[in-house]
């Protein structure tokens, strides 16, 4: 289960939360209308909900999944969601809907798969930017859940703070304390300067 | 420690950040098109099929409890016409009584032989005749008024309910006369003449 980092730091939650929320509310007005326009039928307003919430999806399955079959899960969790679409009620949570099947699609996939390695290229040479890639998403998967995803998010995929708190559902502040305390954990297990 | 850089790189940039955001950037999702299959429906579609459903389902839920209702009030008014009474039940009591009984009928016809030449016993079987007579007009008058109320099959069975006690009471009579004979409170006289007549 989906682990949320308790608000327990006060001073982090500043006037940039408060401008963020504005903001979520501000970009999930259009999305709400792009839910609406797929469920009425409009299957070609489909593609750019996929646009918007890929990455999203990519970044949760990959703190979760062997990175070879995070493409095929993204594509398939979104088909899944397009059947399922109507079933969403409150149409500007898309965001947290689909989050949630993917986090739930990536248990799935641990629950019905055999403990396998995933044999890439990039375990031939150590020294190339895959293999060093592969090495510190590892050591992420290694943290706690709530950790791993926002990190993957942020590092991984390049979001911002406030568009993983869009994007999820998650408090802007608790957002803020995943990354702060992940990033803390992270760089106590890479050794650092050794590694990169 | 500033954390603004990582929570929206703003600020100053931490190196260390920067140099994870180079190497992991090479697993950052490739743009992909999403290649939906004919046959997926969007929900729009699957909500109108369930609506179908839906309709579908109480029209034949109408339909089937209008057979139902139709079919009852059929049967409702073929019992009404309620059949003649069989013969058995019209007869009279007595011929009702040895009818009803059957096989206990030889016991009663026996019975009478056997104490044919009794002119002391003769008002006691006359009275437990009676009765019996009175109890089978009773039954007949009760099962006559179930007759009428109830359907025909219904009627048959309880008739042949009180049938059947009927020619158990006549049994239990003739056991308890037998027992009375056995245990001696029966008149020695008849006892007596009962031997010269075996």
């Amino acid at each position: 289960m989906y682990e949320v980092e308790a608000i327990g730091n006060m001073p982090l939650i500043t006037g940039q939360g408060k401008l963020s929320i504005a903001q979520v509310n501000a970009e999930i007005a259009p999305e709400a209308m792009l839910v609406t326009a797929v469920v009425e039928g409009n299957r070609d307003q489909f593609a750019r909900l996929y646009d918007l919430y890929a990455p999203l999806v990519h970044g949760i399955l990959l703190a979760r999944v062997p990175r070879n079959e995070v493409a095929d899960l993204v594509q398939d969790i979104f088909l899944h969601a397009l059947k399922k679409l109507h079933t969403l009620r409150d149409r500007t949570a898309f965001g947290p809907w689909i989050a949630m099947i993917a986090r739930n699609r990536a248990m799935d996939f641990h629950r019905q798969s055999r403990e396998t390695v995933a044999v890439t290229e990039d375990l031939g040479s150590t020294n190339s930017p895959g293999a060093k890639a592969t090495e510190i998403l590892e050591i992420i998967r290694s943290l706690p859940d709530a950790y791993r995803e926002t990190l993957v998010l942020r590092l991984v995929e390049g979001m911002t703070g406030p568009e993983i708190a869009t994007r999820t559902g998650l408090t802007p502040a608790s957002v803020r304390v995943n990354l702060h305390r992940g990033m803390k954990l992270l760089r106590e297990k890479l050794g650092f300067k050794e590694l990169l | 420690m500033n954390d603004d850089y990582l929570w929206d790189r703003t600020g100053e940039p931490d190196p260390e950040i920067q140099q994870l955001e180079e190497v992991l950037g090479t697993l950052r999702y490739q743009p992909r098109p999403l290649a939906i299959p004919a046959h997926v429906e969007s929900g729009k579609r699957q909500s109108h099929f369930s609506h179908f459903a839906i309709a579908a389902a109480i029209a034949v839920m109408v339909l089937g409890g209008g057979c139902w209702f139709l079919l009852n009030s059929r049967r409702a008014v073929d019992s009404a016409r309620v059949p003649p009474m069989p013969a058995a039940t019209a007869a009279d009591p007595a011929s009702v009584a040895s009818k009803a009984v059957g096989g206990s009928e030889h016991v009663i016809r026996s019975a009478n032989k056997s104490t044919e030449d009794d002119k002391i016993a003769q008002p006691r079987r006359n009275r437990a005749t009676q009765m019996l007579a009175g109890n089978v007009s009773r039954s007949r008058r009760q099962v006559v008024k179930k007759y009428e109320a109830i359907t025909g099959e219904r009627i048959e069975a309880e008739a042949a309910k009180e049938q059947l006690l009927l020619a158990l009471r006549v049994a239990s009579a003739k056991l308890s006369l037998a027992q009375k004979r056995t245990q001696g409170t029966y008149p020695a006289s008849m006892i007596r003449n009962q031997h010269k007549v075996g």
